[in-house]
């Protein structure tokens, strides 16, 4: 019954590292420059896996890694850090993505919170019989 | 369990109470791990089949009246346990899958928590009704009725 | 769960008269045939019948043959009490048997 929290607590703790990462994106949606150049924050993603242990099956963030996708072009050439055709390359982070995502993050940090829930009141029910 | 023991605990409707109050249990870890797993690229949700461990069960409680042992103890070796391991006869079922979405996860999370619920209510009620079993046993051990 | 040894009770198998023997006869005259004996074997019967109806619910429920918990948890309570209701009342008989052992007559 105990390891069943800790499945749970696994489901809580990847959707918060998910959930920081969206704040991340969302932060740094307008992040174009870096010492002066025209460098993009580039978007950034948790890879979730399954972690199993005899029947039950936890999830782990295996990692973080950055969206290769192509950072946004926008035609600006009185920008000062335009380039050579008057571009200037924003982050590949639609913030309207960002937060439909933090939504689902944030329904699955709930509904592990109700689950864990769920558990600890069924171990108060066993431990009823006794009383 | 032998003797008298065995034929208070091992027949019946407390022993009928126990296995279900088991496979309750069983499938509470699926339906957590589904949950915790509900955004992980290519899982698939497990469960565990009711329809097969109930007709178990109904073989165990008529195998109980005519006083033979039951489909349980010849695959769980005795006690009325259920056997949460790979081995056992109804672990993680392939059914019930729903929609497949792109990323190869199939887990609807309303469904999960539904599950859940009716899940814990069940073992609830197996529970208390267990309880009061026992307590019945105890009060005429004792010859105590007021214990409870 | 059936009661076993229902009929094992002591002194429950005759009907004794007590003490004046007139009193005795004309008891037995006025309620032929419902001595205590039974009345004590009805009741034993009938709370055998309610454990047996409240484990018949209690299957079901398992088999999902139902799902009204309540009505089940009614038929259990109800057997429940009416066990320790006979419970008490065998109790009460061995008491007083054994009070009446100790009489010096």
């Amino acid at each position: 019954m105990l390891g069943n929290l800790e499945i749970s607590a696994s489901g809580l703790e990847a959707n918060r590292v998910w959930m920081n990462t969206i704040a991340e994106n969302i932060a740094n949606a307008s992040t174009i420059e870096k010492d002066g150049q025209n460098v993009p924050y580039r978007r950034r993603e948790p890879i979730f896996s399954v972690r199993q242990s005899g029947n039950a099956r936890a999830v782990q963030v295996k990692a973080v890694v950055e969206d290769p996708s192509p950072f946004r072009l926008e035609h600006d050439p009185g920008h000062p850090l335009a380039n050579d055709q008057g571009k200037v390359a924003y982050p590949n982070v639609l913030v309207i993505q960002e937060m439909v995502d933090m939504m689902m993050a944030n329904r699955s940090y709930e509904a592990n919170v109700t689950a864990m829930e769920v558990t600890k009141s069924m171990f108060s029910s066993a431990l009823r019989i006794l009383a | 369990m032998s003797g008298m023991l065995g034929q208070i605990f091992d027949r019946g409707v407390l022993a009928g109470l126990e296995r279900s109050v088991n496979f309750t249990v069983a499938r509470h870890q699926s339906l957590l791990s589904n949950v915790a797993n509900a955004d992980t690229p290519g899982y698939r949700r497990t469960d565990m089949d009711g329809t097969e461990f109930r007709r178990l069960l109904d073989r165990s409680y008529a195998a109980d009246s005519r006083h033979e042992s039951s489909a349980f103890d010849r695959a769980n070796i005795g006690a009325p346990r259920l056997v949460s391991g790979p081995r056992g006869p109804f672990r993680f079922s392939a059914k019930g899958r729903g929609p497949l979405r792109h990323d190869g996860n199939d887990v609807s999370v309303e469904r999960e928590m539904a599950q859940l619920a009716e899940n814990a209510g069940q073992y609830s009620a197996y529970t208390a009704l267990l309880r009061k079993g026992l307590r019945q046993v105890r009060a005429a051990i004792t010859g105590r009725p007021e214990e409870s | 769960m059936a009661i076993p040894g229902s009929n094992s009770l002591p002194g429950v198998g005759s009907t004794s008269p007590l003490s004046t023997p007139g009193l005795g006869k004309k008891a037995a005259a006025e309620t032929p045939g419902s001595s205590f004996a039974d009345v004590l074997r009805n009741s034993i019967r009938e709370v055998n019948d309610l454990q047996v109806t409240a484990d018949a619910a209690i299957r079901e429920l398992t088999l999902g043959k139902t799902n009204n918990v309540t009505e089940v948890v009614n038929q259990v309570e109800k057997a429940d009490l009416a066990f320790r209701a006979l419970l008490a009342v065998r109790n009460k008989l061995i008491d007083a048997y054994e009070e009446i052992n100790r009489l010096r007559v």
